[in-house]
């Protein structure tokens, strides 16, 4: 059945790949012919196009090496970490799962996009759902980097780096409860080809079995990473920051707009304090929903959540997150700022 | 040979191996990211360099089978950067970026050593007193008096606007964190007594004296001067 599905999508991504192929030798002829191709060149010199593209490389540029380290350590994990190590030393009950899970990003520091291969090596090793997606939601967060970061960028509020710390810490380990329930095999895409494809290596030296992962992994998730860069680089170039001024007195609305673009802009986590601290006409809620939607339900992270769980349980998980963080912005909010 | 998946990995690794070798090699991923950041990027590029080491090793083992459009298209996605990068050679953000993300005139901070290090800085030089922007407006934002009347030395590139009054500009530049993505653009406003000549995204260094108005740096020119664009455009 699965095979089917996927011989018809492949047959939908053929057609369409035809037809915008033809169209675009359409218009490449008509423009030749009119003596109007040199005028691309000058499509380029365009400062949007510009803007674009430096934003574009700049999310690949870093995004990419974080990307890279990240799945190097998943291929770490599975060939030096045997499945019984995970599975005896982890807490297995679901809130010491999800608790443990929030903070391991103090230990294992890595971007956002850096820990999607990680979180899922660890939860194929026998780490229990609860504590995996709380790692995956925390660690960009909950980390000495991003601790200090915010400090910084916020001299005379010191608190709103434990604030962001808390929230982070509370969605996570939220998070991490809600879904232990889940199995694997609803999380998981394409469980069964990696088990094959680890088989056929196993003749390898461990080096090599290291980098095979680590290139599978990496593979994987930056198609989707790159999709995301490309989402995110578009919002930048197209949204101007300078029309938010005039929408943040609404507390409410001041919150959804923030929390919106913190996810279409998706900065890491260890820059996006300094963005915030530039809005000065929000109000604090509104700030900590920007620095935390970024690193958590970010569109870069929603294309890479869609790409490596199944759909139905990253559109759960992003919805979660996003409601779960509304509402503690809506009780900062009612609490004063 | 041709119908190996890791063959095409191959050749996307390599193409981003050469890409960031290229930048870093250059000195043109300053564009990009935060100057310190190109230790990050030689860390990536010896990753890389193992992969398609194993890759090379990897095609000989790899059975053949034929890839499929998805595949292909997702594979194609890696390249679409490098491609866009090469056709496009930005030079860095200019006031198109500036005007789209809000300048701003005054900058928050505590970073004690900083401080320490300008108040040394004013007190040594004689003259005009050598400041970048990020400095300039730390200093306005912490100690104002400190500012007040000062003779500044202060590059940036020059922006107007139509909102602007005659006879005055913003000198403008990015202050980054980590990426481009997350620049964010610092300016002065510059009061000459005739009109601003420099065509706008222009670099200059300005001399003037520095005032504190509505609580904001104003520097009346004295001197202005195109310069030549630095190699670190950004400030950190």
């Amino acid at each position: 059945m699965q095979q089917k599905k996927k011989s018809n999508s492949e047959q939908i991504v053929q057609r369409w790949l035809i037809i915008g192929g033809v169209l675009l030798a359409v218009v490449l002829l008509n423009m030749s012919a009119s003596g109007e191709l040199p005028q691309i060149l000058v499509l380029f010199k365009n400062p949007r196009v510009q803007v674009f593209t430096i934003v574009l490389v700049a999310i690949l540029l870093e995004g990419l090496t974080f990307l890279l380290l990240g799945s190097c350590l998943s291929g770490i994990i599975e060939v030096f970490v045997p499945q019984e190590f995970l599975e005896k030393r982890f807490p297995r009950s679901r809130i010491p799962a999800a608790l443990t899970g929030s903070v391991m990003g103090l230990c294992f520091p890595v971007c956002s996009c850096g820990n999607i291969p990680l979180t899922r090596r660890l939860m194929k090793k026998g780490v229990p759902v609860a504590g995996a997606i709380s790692y995956l939601l925390a660690a960009p967060l909950i980390n000495p980097i991003t601790i200090i970061s915010t400090i910084l960028a916020f001299p005379a509020s010191k608190v709103i780096s434990l604030e962001r710390t808390g929230m982070a810490f509370l969605i996570a380990s939220i998070c991490g409860i809600m879904f232990s329930r889940y199995d694997r095999s609803l999380i998981m895409q394409d469980a069964s080809s990696e088990k094959d494809s680890c088989h056929h290596h196993d003749s390898s030296s461990k080096i090599s079995r290291i980098l095979h992962h680590a290139e599978d992994d990496f593979f994987l998730t930056g198609r989707y990473f790159v999709l995301g860069a490309i989402t995110a680089s578009l919002f930048q170039t197209c949204i101007p920051r300078t029309v938010l001024g005039s929408l943040s007195q609404n507390s409410i609305l001041s919150i959804l707009l923030l929390g919106g673009l913190g996810m279409l802009f998706s900065l890491c986590s260890f820059a996006d304090a300094f963005v915030a601290s530039t809005f000065t006409t929000f109000p604090a809620a509104a700030k900590l929903v920007f620095m935390t939607a970024g690193p958590m339900i970010g569109i870069t992270l929603i294309f890479l959540y869609l790409g490596t769980f199944r759909r139905k349980f990253a559109g759960r998980l992003i919805f979660t997150v996003a409601g779960i963080l509304f509402l503690f912005a809506l009780i900062r909010s009612f609490l004063g700022g | 040979m041709f119908k190996k998946a890791s063959l095409y990995h191959l050749l996307v690794l390599t193409a981003w191996f050469a890409f960031l070798f290229t930048l870093l090699l250059g000195g043109g991923f300053k564009t990009y990211l935060k100057k310190g950041y190109g230790i990050m990027l030689a860390g990536g590029l010896i990753i890389l360099l193992a992969l398609i080491i194993n890759g090379i090793r990897k095609i000989r083992e790899e059975s053949e089978h034929p890839l499929t459009c998805t595949t292909s298209l997702g594979l194609f996605l890696f390249i679409i950067p490098i491609l866009l990068a090469i056709a496009v050679r930005p030079s860095s953000l200019s006031t198109s970026a500036a005007a789209s993300r809000g300048i701003n005139t005054s900058l928050a901070g505590d970073d004690v050593n900083v401080l320490d290090a300008l108040q040394s800085q004013i007190a040594s030089q004689a003259a005009f007193k050598n400041l970048n922007l990020k400095q300039l407006l730390l200093l306005a934002n912490r100690e104002p008096e400190k500012i007040d009347g000062l003779q500044v030395s202060v590059e940036g590139f020059a922006y107007r606007d139509k909102t602007q009054p005659a006879g005055s500009f913003m000198l403008v530049r990015f202050l980054i964190t980590c990426c481009a993505a997350d620049a964010t653009p610092l300016g002065v406003e510059v009061q000459s007594e005739e009109n601003c000549v420099f065509p706008t995204d222009t670099w200059i260094r300005v001399q003037g004296t520095a005032m504190i108005e509505n609580g904001k740096p104003v520097i009346t020119q004295s001197h202005a001067v195109q310069v030549q664009k630095p190699s670190d455009v950004y400030l950190y």
